[in-house]
């Protein structure tokens, strides 16, 4: 008898023996099984997260961040020091769904958002402190369209280690889209008191803006699923804005991994640091 | 699909279908976090891709189809078995008329152990062959796969999957627990 034959035999047999038993116990056993953000909020965070890849061609990167919302306040800065009026530690309350705008929004220009993937990462490595490292880094995404990896534009992510263990980051460069839903929940992330949803809690928020007024936005520490991360969105005079997040997991999101230093790599006022330095804004297409 | 607009439709299609594509994502991923992402990952790309999938010949399968492409394109997911371990049993909802009588927490996550032994790609193909009730043809064409690749993986889930799974006296089957670590 031939492989082939014996596999189709042994796949036969096994299968008229088990396919309806197991078909069986797998829709008893999930039956109760809901997803747990209501079909409301699910269809809003989709279309405001499909609205900016649409427009930015962004898909892989851009798209797990786009479940996270963050709220604000304001702080002078300078470069290398930041005055800092703490706001209160917030509680995690029931995020509101975000209203869906129009289908189609309107393509922003071509900007320093859409500095490639790789050009992000050689920044990256001459901003860090010399004892922090990047270790692992993704530069491309996969739509899973059939079209294979693409090169990201404005958006890095991997893990960063420093002295005391690795933690992932993210690194996002977003358009400007002033006047629109996708426009307003970037002025919502970057601002103070932050909410949360569901377990997720806000450690701290902190408002920062610069003297000269080209960015706004906030520094905060939150603690989710049972990882804790520093991260900072800044929006720019011309509305695009930069989202840098930095946690002391490894995992891809809050709550994949257990805890892999006792602290981030990089402490909130590094995280903020790296992310006002102009040179983010300064590529060209 | 009604005329009353694309976010319309996306809308009552998500309240339709979210809870299944929910259940899809947990059999893939093995965790209630990793699951919710995929999902609301999936949602977006769904959205992105409306058109098409209002246009296609079943709009359900399409997104599903989504569904299982961004799980296995996601190459940085580590095996998600403690975690799953680690999470208390999902909520009952008492009053859900859908929830069987004999339907058991625990159930769930030895079901979800015993999946995270397996591949990502063996899983994908458990979830399109048992969960979705394909064919060995149809799940080979959504994979990529050949049928005998489809096969070779079937065997081998079931293989894995049968200690979730006793015969009754009289012949039913019934689920127990494997022992979870």
């Amino acid at each position: 008898m031939t492989h082939d034959a014996d596999l189709d035999r042994h796949h036969d047999e096994l299968d008229a023996q088990l396919h309806e038993p197991l078909h069986r116990h797998l829709q008893d056993t999930l039956a109760d099984l809901r997803a747990p953000a209501g079909p409301a909020a699910l269809a809003a965070a989709a279309a405001v997260g499909g609205r900016r890849a649409r427009s930015r061609r962004r898909a892989g990167l851009t798209l797990a961040a786009a479940a996270s919302v963050a709220l604000v306040g304001g702080l002078a800065l300078t470069r290398g020091g930041v005055d800092r009026p703490a706001a209160p530690a917030g509680q995690a309350v029931e995020q509101t769904p975000t209203p869906t705008p129009g289908a189609d929004a309107p393509e922003p220009p071509a900007g320093w958002w859409d500095t490639p993937s790789p050009r992000m990462l050689r920044t990256l490595r001459t901003l860090l402190p010399d004892d922090v490292r990047v270790t692992t880094v993704l530069t491309t995404y996969d739509n899973g369209d059939g079209a294979g990896p693409q090169t990201a534009e404005g958006s890095l992510s991997g893990v960063l280690t420093g002295p005391d263990g690795p933690g992932a980051f993210q690194l996002l460069l977003r358009a400007p889209s002033p006047g629109d839903e996708r426009g307003s929940v970037i002025l919502r992330d970057s601002r103070c008191p932050r909410e949360r949803l569901g377990a997720a809690a806000v450690v701290t928020c902190t408002a920062v803006s610069s003297p000269d007024g080209v960015l706004t936005g906030r520094l905060s520490t939150d603690r989710e699923r049972g990882t804790t991360y520093h991260s900072t969105e800044l929006v720019a005079d011309d509305g695009a804005s930069v989202y840098f997040y930095v946690a002391d997991s490894s995992g891809e999101k809050p709550g994949y991994e257990e805890p892999s230093a006792p602290t981030p790599p990089l402490a909130p006022e590094q995280v903020l640091d790296l992310a006002v330095d102009p040179v983010w804004r300064a590529w060209r297409p | 699909m009604g005329g009353r607009g694309p976010d319309a439709d996306f809308t009552d299609f998500v309240a339709a279908r979210a809870d299944r594509l929910y259940r899809s994502a947990y059999l893939l991923t093995t965790s209630a976090p990793a699951a919710e992402d995929l999902l609301q990952t999936t949602l977006t790309k769904a959205y992105v891709a409306w058109g098409r999938v209002r246009a296609a010949d079943d709009p359900v399968a399409y997104v599903h189809g989504i569904l299982t492409k961004t799980f296995l394109s996601e190459r940085r997911r580590r095996s998600s078995r403690d975690l799953t371990l680690a999470e208390p049993p999902e909520p009952w909802h008492p009053g859900d008329a859908r929830r069987p009588p004999d339907a058991d927490p625990a159930e769930r996550l030895a079901l979800a152990a015993a999946l995270a032994e397996l591949s990502p790609l063996d899983r994908a193909v458990v979830v399109l062959r048992f969960w979705e009730d394909l064919s060995v043809a149809r799940t080979a064409t959504h994979l990529g796969l050949s049928e005998a690749a489809v096969k070779n993986r079937s065997l081998r889930a079931l293989r894995s999957l049968r200690g979730l799974l006793t015969d009754a006296p009289d012949g039913t089957h019934h689920a127990t627990p494997r022992s979870t670590r």
